[in-house]
């Protein structure tokens, strides 16, 4: 059988458990897929749910490409630079190990319930993870290649396009795959604690209805945001660098 | 004769250590003319990768002199590394062309280079497709495509079963006929440094030194003969038998 035949099989048979649970249980605390997807219809109708959703999208996306950009940057340099690494290595395991919720109340009292703030507080979760990342992949570059790119004068457009940025690939696309998993779930932490529109806010307000259908389809809205993307742009990503492989 | 050739690359290594300390080389002296095919014969492990990487300028912690034709400017070196060093992600052709500058692309000369290596049908594959043999090729065929002034190779045929290394031997040779270069091969098999060379060079290990230097007197019929290669070689090995050699 087809891999994706498979998959989808799989994804079927999660579907049914879940309803059979549903079914079998029969309480309000777990409502069943169609109820949840009634629901998802409801609020998408309403208006509801692409006001919240497009607010929290549109934080990730702010603060997934900045968190990119200087974790790259930060990961490249203490990969690189062994003085760099061992100044600096430290206080990014500071700031890597300090735990989310704390980084996220940080910002609120020190910059008021702003915006800002908020992106912040995702940005200083998610940064360091994608420079410890990156720092493993230069570590792991293979220096025979190096050393042949110095031999043949590659130069270093070259050297960095030809030879090293094929080789922290699989890096890079594990940080973009952690970080949007982590990311969307540090946001909604964000919202719910400073926030009048997102998703985490619509949840926080379910919670405190205990209506568990509306918790459940906006995280159902959400996986398959984050499904689209993983089918649309990371997949393909993947297969067009990797095309030497097979 | 070769204090006059203005041309030469004169190697002099005082000391080069290894990290640990450990004395590799001491006291080398060897000078390349323009356009020789020099041969390094050592033991295994005697330190000649080591040497390549201080003359191609990839470790440049020792103590001696390399001195080139022009003082201010080093020659344009090609690497032949051991293992062939390809980028696997990038195909045979990209490998080749990798290296040239806008002005030394010429598609042809690509083309008809491929073509006498016999990589043409290859050449949009990708390195971990093809075998470790092809893949030498295309490593040689990177080196010459830039034109080098001084040709490194260290050990390039090493690990091929009999038939391709030797088939691999005469393709470099065409290659370096059509297109000379002085070069400077490593090997550590006797019959392919007479095949190849010029001009032999005898090494001792612990530290690495020059212990002998002897000429090829073949011509190119003869190398291709492996009976005449076979009886130059044991002429060769009375000659050498006291460098305490097992080859």
């Amino acid at each position: 059988m087809k891999a994706s035949v498979i998959r989808i099989t799989s994804l079927g048979i999660f579907v049914l458990l879940w309803q059979t649970l549903a079914w079998w249980l029969h309480d309000p605390a777990l409502p069943g897929p169609w109820q949840v997807f009634s629901l998802l219809i409801e609020e998408a109708e309403r208006g509801a749910l692409w006001r919240h959703l497009g607010a929290t999208l549109m934080r990730m996306l702010v603060s997934f490409s900045v968190a990119m950009a200087i974790g790259c940057g930060i990961g490249l340099g203490l990969g690189l630079s062994r003085c760099l690494d061992v100044w600096f290595y430290p206080w990014l395991m500071i700031i890597l190990n300090v735990p989310a919720l704390v980084t996220i109340i940080l910002c609120y009292v020190w910059l008021g319930l702003t915006e800002t703030a908020a992106l912040l507080a995702v940005v200083l979760n998610k940064t360091p993870n994608v420079a410890i990342t990156l720092r493993e992949g230069v570590r792991a570059l293979d220096q025979e290649l190096l050393a042949m790119a110095r031999c043949y004068r590659l130069g270093w457009r070259k050297t960095l396009h030809h030879v090293i940025w094929p080789q922290l690939h699989p890096y890079l696309m594990a940080a973009t795959r952690s970080g949007l998993a982590l990311i969307w779930k540090i946001i909604l932490v964000v919202e719910l604690l400073g926030r009048s529109e997102g998703v985490g806010y619509q949840l926080h307000l379910f919670f405190q209805l205990f209506d568990v259908a509306g918790i459940l389809a906006y995280t159902v809205a959400f996986l398959g945001i984050i499904g689209v993307i993983e089918l649309a742009i990371l997949k393909p990503l993947d297969r067009y660098q990797c095309r030497w492989r097979t | 004769m070769q204090v006059a050739d203005m041309s030469a690359v004169r190697i002099a290594i005082d000391e080069k250590r290894y990290a640990n300390g450990a004395v590799v080389i001491a006291n080398f002296q060897l000078t390349l003319a323009t356009h020789e095919f020099v041969c390094l014969v050592g033991p295994s492990g005697c330190g000649k990768t080591t040497l390549l990487n201080l003359i191609s300028g990839l470790d440049g912690d020792f103590t001696g002199t390399i001195q080139w034709p022009n003082p201010n400017n080093r020659l344009k070196v090609g690497y032949i590394f051991q293992n062939p060093r390809l980028l696997p992600w990038r195909t045979v052709r990209e490998n080749i062309t990798l290296p040239l500058t806008a002005g030394q692309y010429d598609a042809a000369t690509i083309d008809a280079m491929l073509a006498s290596m016999d990589l043409t049908d290859v050449q949009h594959a990708y390195p971990g497709h093809l075998s470790l043999g092809m893949n030498r090729r295309v490593s040689i065929l990177r080196a010459f495509a830039t034109d080098p002034e001084l040709l490194l190779m260290d050990e390039p045929f090493v690990s091929l079963d009999p038939a391709t290394a030797r088939q691999a031997r005469f393709l470099l040779l065409q290659l370096w006929r059509q297109r000379p270069h002085t070069v400077l091969f490593v090997t550590h098999d006797l019959r392919e440094a007479i095949v190849l060379a010029d001009r032999l060079i005898f090494l001792a290990a612990k530290p690495m030194s020059v212990i002998g230097c002897e000429k090829v007197t073949l011509n190119d019929q003869q190398r291709q003969d492996e009976q005449a290669v076979e009886a130059f070689r044991n002429d060769l090995m009375t000659r050498v038998s006291g460098f305490g050699y097992t080859f």
